[in-house]
């Protein structure tokens, strides 16, 4: 009965495997998973130039206030795809579970935990290139605002921050103090 | 003659903004040669990861200029792919960085995020205001 089921069945596949074999593995799923975090900041930055590029046909006497806002908020979005790559290429060059102790399947489940984890990152890469988009709109809209305007689209932008630092701080944790481990 | 006023406007801010990293890259860099062992390897990877962010700035102010001018849909394509290189090139520095012996990859890190630090602090803290207001008993 017990051979019937695929996931045991799997399982007991999976453990004929060598220990360091299977972290190893895990990595490389984790370290894929976390590159896709590096979508968000693409689709916010494009938010944000579609809106740009309509506010400056709108008005093109507003282009050097959308522009400097544009440029301000694009490079502020693009944070969580560094962050992303930063796990990325920590899990690939230096991943500290490879020579940890503890079962291996908690520190395969880690490495992986670790990259899925950063995919939080899409949130604030697009929530950060919607906002620098509709600062530029509204910039377009009321030039005369443009400091308050700049200021509350930084605020939302640093507050929109924090889950995609979340994400990270949960990822180095996996890595480094994973107290998981320990519960065995 | 607008377009040139315009181009100065942001070269201003560019160079506000530089001026900023500057300031903080020493910070940095000082505070680094008081607490850290090996200072050496992590300034090296300080300034590459900050000559390569403002590299990166540089681009991405140039990608704006170009896509404020095009068609809507086309700007976010155009902005989206350019967004894309840049983080390539990120990438592609981290990896040196991690690769190389003689540059600390964390260096690499702090050097590459602290324009999102200036840009965030010189935009946020600057206002004496703002301050009042928080301190300001209400009614």
């Amino acid at each position: 009965m017990e051979s019937t089921n695929i996931t045991i069945m799997f399982l007991n596949w999976l453990m004929g495997f060598d220990r360091k074999v299977l972290i190893l593995a895990a990595t490389a799923i984790g370290a894929g998973f976390s590159m896709i975090a590096g979508i968000g900041p693409g689709i916010g930055q494009g938010f944000a130039a579609g809106k740009g590029a309509e506010a400056v046909a709108n008005d093109p006497g507003n282009g050097k206030q959308i522009n400097m806002i544009m440029l301000l908020g694009a490079a502020v979005a693009e944070t969580s795809g560094i962050l992303a790559l930063v796990i990325s290429l920590i899990l690939l060059y230096g991943n500290p579970l490879v020579k940890a102790d503890g079962a291996v399947i908690i520190l395969m489940g880690s490495a992986i935990g670790a990259g899925i984890s950063m995919i939080a990152g899409i949130g604030p890469g697009i929530g950060q290139g919607y906002a620098a988009g509709k600062g530029v709109e509204a910039v377009g809209k009321r030039p005369e605002y443009q400091s308050a305007i700049i200021r509350t689209m930084f605020l939302g932008q640093a507050v929109a921050q924090t889950t995609g630092i979340y994400a990270l701080i949960i990822s180095l944790v996996l890595m480094f103090a994973n107290p998981l481990v320990g519960l065995l | 003659m607008k377009e040139g006023i315009m181009m100065n406007e942001i070269k201003k801010l560019q160079a506000n903004i530089f001026k900023w990293v500057i300031l903080l890259f020493t910070i940095s860099s000082v505070l680094t040669l008081v607490f850290i062992n090996d200072p050496k390897r992590f300034i090296i990877g300080l300034l590459f990861g900050t000559l390569i962010s403002a590299l990166n700035f540089i681009e991405l102010s140039k990608t704006i200029e170009k896509a404020v001018t095009m068609d809507p849909a086309k700007a976010q394509l155009f902005s989206s792919l350019r967004y894309f290189v840049r983080f390539i090139i990120t990438g592609v520095v981290l990896f040196v960085s991690i690769k190389a012996s003689y540059i600390n990859v964390l260096g690499t890190i702090v050097g590459l995020l602290l324009i999102k630090l200036v840009i965030l602090i010189t935009n946020l803290l600057n206002n004496k205001e703002y301050y009042k207001n928080i301190f300001r008993k209400e009614g």
